[in-house]
């Protein structure tokens, strides 16, 4: 599942008012993080992708976007070991389930 | 409760904030360690959850700084982290984290731990404050002892313990000392020197050392021998002692009229006198002070002749018993064998040579007595713990010295007989509360010196205060005592008579004329009773037989012939003076 709904609801339901600028933030710095993705990936800067997708790893992990959040483990854990063969393709991946998480926050929240 | 959030990403301090402010936390929150460090110390938070991987200043130094800070508070940290990593999980223990959440954050395990850490936390803080509580009252405590002590040792003190003939060592374990020693100069010259050791140490066993020294102090001045103090300080402090507390003491007087050392020792183990070539142990022959009732205490002294720069030694058991880090004791051997090091060895002498004395002559000794049982002791126990006070007292009788003392304290004052005249008028809501006999006698000690103050002149003024009272004032008829049930009678009367007495006086007069001997005294007792008849009674006593046993209601009269040169009444019986000769033993 691309989105963890239930997990959404409790957000909104104890945060209210606040859970629509939880969801514009998560979403403009997740713009953010993505392009500094992109870029530490094309640099091969290890600890840079490493830091990047530990941050997206737990916040998207907080907001039941879980999809997104294993990706992005995966690169970290990668990173962690300095082996950057597969960095490119996660990246796409990590890219890819960003975009559809985002749509569908858009969509139903 | 206030809670500080530290996390650079704004989603998750968002969902946290709001998951704590829910459950009526207050919530702070700082974007990395080193801003976590400063909104800590403005807004002084109860709980941290603090990231771990942020920029500028991690989480793991952060908590490490706070944690510093905090020694005397207990601040939990939780650590956020999304790791699993075992690593990372310990460091985080090592820098002094208190526990983890896991992302993604479960609020009712959220709440959960902060319950936890929060009981702990006051369980810390209440153990913090008692702690602070705790060194305050000491703090205090210190203080007041201080004081206090100070205050003891003037008391203590007023003597002439700094004289230059007395080397004193005084080691208690604490502030306070359980050994005590006391020295004055008598007024008539010479030394009084109290050494003791009450039961236990400190501040309780120090406590004694109050009245003690009081007895000692003001009969050393008002001129009473050590038999007289060490018979009153008995009877104080076994009055004021709990059972089971005493006092071991050695007393010693050091008259140099007669160049004599009288000495009364009860349990002092340590007491010598040093003559130069010889050595007397001043041995203990007495029951601690304390212990004894008056009537079965002894107050005897011993004498021994003394010589100029003759020594005497003092010490508590506290020498006698320090151990070496072996657990064997000083020991009155050791300490005997020390009194041989400056010992002038005769040379027809061999029993005192075959002792281990020192082989060189006194002059090229590099220390004296006294320094050298300290250095002894100190080569014995090293660096082993005291376990007792520890006092040592040496006292050279430096005649021309001790002399000189008794001159500059002005004390040497011998009471001389002379003229003098007092009278008392008691009336009778007086007679009912004060005893007038003690009272006398107390003030010819004060004019006369307390030789003035014997047995028989007490019996004196007891006798004839009585025959004022009783036949004066109360008019109780002294035949009533001749039969045991009349003398019970006699005073059920007596008791009840004074307590109805509404007027009437007696007139006490008192004059001295000194003579070759001491002095003459006149001693008046009139009272306002309607007297007797005194011719009458004068006939009735000359009629008695001698050898008829004496009736109760004759005592005391006859006592008053007995001691009397004279004792007449006037002709209507309600004055009674009598002529007592008292000697004076100063002259």
């Amino acid at each position: 599942m691309l989105v963890d709904i239930d997990t959404l609801n409790e957000l909104k339901e104890i945060m209210g008012d606040d859970f629509d600028e939880l969801i514009a933030i998560f979403i403009s710095d997740g713009n953010t993080q993505v392009e500094n993705l992109r870029l530490a990936v094309s640099t091969s800067n290890s600890e840079d992708i490493r830091r990047i997708a530990h941050t997206l790893k737990g916040s998207s992990a907080n907001l039941g976007i879980n999809t997104l959040s294993e990706s992005c483990r995966v690169l970290e854990h990668k990173a962690a070991e300095d082996s950057l063969e597969d960095a490119q393709e996660l990246l796409e991946q990590i890219i890819s389930n960003y975009e559809a998480a985002k749509e569908a926050l858009e969509e139903k929240f | 409760m206030k809670i500080l959030i530290v996390d650079d990403d704004r989603a998750n301090r968002l969902i946290l904030s709001a998951y704590l402010k829910k459950d009526g936390y207050t919530v702070v929150a700082a974007e990395n360690g080193l801003e976590a460090i400063g909104v800590f110390q403005s807004e002084g938070p109860d709980l941290i959850l603090m990231d771990v991987m942020m920029p500028v200043m991690d989480g793991y130094e952060a908590t490490r700084r706070i944690k510093m800070m905090t020694v005397d508070k207990f601040i939990p940290i939780i650590f956020l982290t999304a790791m699993t990593d075992e690593k990372a999980l310990s460091q985080c223990v090592e820098v002094g984290g208190d526990d983890f959440l896991t992302k993604p954050y479960n609020r009712t395990i959220l709440k959960a731990k902060i319950d936890a850490l929060e009981r702990v936390s006051q369980l810390y803080n209440t153990v913090f404050q008692q702690k602070r509580e705790l060194i305050s009252h000491y703090e205090h405590e210190a203080k007041e002892q201080e004081v206090a002590r100070k205050v003891f040792d003037s008391i203590l003190n007023p003597g002439c313990l700094s004289s230059d003939n007395i080397q004193l060592h005084l080691s208690p374990m604490s502030l306070f000392n359980g050994d005590v020693v006391l020295a004055a100069v008598k007024p008539t010259g010479g030394l009084h020197i109290l050494f003791g050791d009450f039961t236990g140490h400190g501040l309780a066993a120090s406590l004694g050392a109050l009245p003690l020294s009081d007895v000692f102090y003001s009969m050393t001045a008002k001129g009473y021998s050590i038999s007289d103090i060490v018979r009153e300080s008995n009877h104080k402090l076994k009055q004021q002692l709990p059972t089971g507390m005493f006092l071991a003491a050695c007393l010693v007087e050091i008259d140099t009229n007669n160049m004599v050392l009288k000495y009364w020792n009860g349990a002092i183990p340590g007491a010598f006198l040093h003559k130069g070539d010889s050595i007397v142990d001043l041995k203990s022959k007495n029951l601690p002070l304390g212990i004894l009732g008056d009537s079965v205490f002894s107050d005897k002294v011993d004498i021994i002749e003394i010589h100029d720069r003759d020594r005497i030694i003092l010490t508590t058991d506290g020498i006698l018993e320090a151990e070496n880090s072996d657990g064997k004791m000083f020991g009155l051997e050791r300490f005997e064998a020390c009194l041989h090091y400056d010992l002038k060895v005769a040379s027809d002498n061999l029993t005192i040579n075959s002792l281990p004395a020192d082989d060189s002559p006194p002059s090229e000794l590099d220390a004296d007595l006294f320094q050298h049982i300290l250095d002894t002791l100190d080569d014995f126990t090293l660096e082993q713990e005291q376990t007792d006070d520890v006092t040592l007292g040496v006292i050279t009788c430096d005649i021309n010295y001790i002399n000189q003392l008794a001159s500059q304290k002005g004390a040497y004052k011998k009471f001389v007989p002379t003229h003098w005249k007092f009278d008392l008028y008691f009336f009778y809501d007086s007679i009912k509360s004060i005893d007038p006999v003690p009272l006398v006698n107390q003030i010819m000690g004060e004019i006369q010196g307390h030789q003035i103050q014997q047995d028989h002149l007490s019996t004196v003024l007891t006798e004839m205060f009585c025959n004022s009272l009783d036949h004066g004032l109360l008019e109780l008829d002294s035949s009533l005592k001749s039969t045991p049930e009349g003398f019970m009678q006699f005073y059920s009367d007596k008791e009840s008579r004074l307590n109805g007495l509404e007027s009437g006086s007696i007139l006490i007069s008192v004059s001295n004329a000194p003579n070759d001997t001491g002095g003459e005294l006149t001693i008046v007792f009139e009272d306002s009773g309607k007297g007797f008849d005194v011719k009458k009674m004068q006939n009735e006593m000359s009629s008695v037989d001698k050898d008829t046993p004496i009736k109760f209601s004759g005592r005391g009269l006859s006592l008053i012939n007995n001691y009397c040169q004279s004792v007449t009444y006037n002709d209507s019986g309600n004055r009674i003076e009598c002529v007592y000769s008292w000697l004076n033993n100063d002259i």
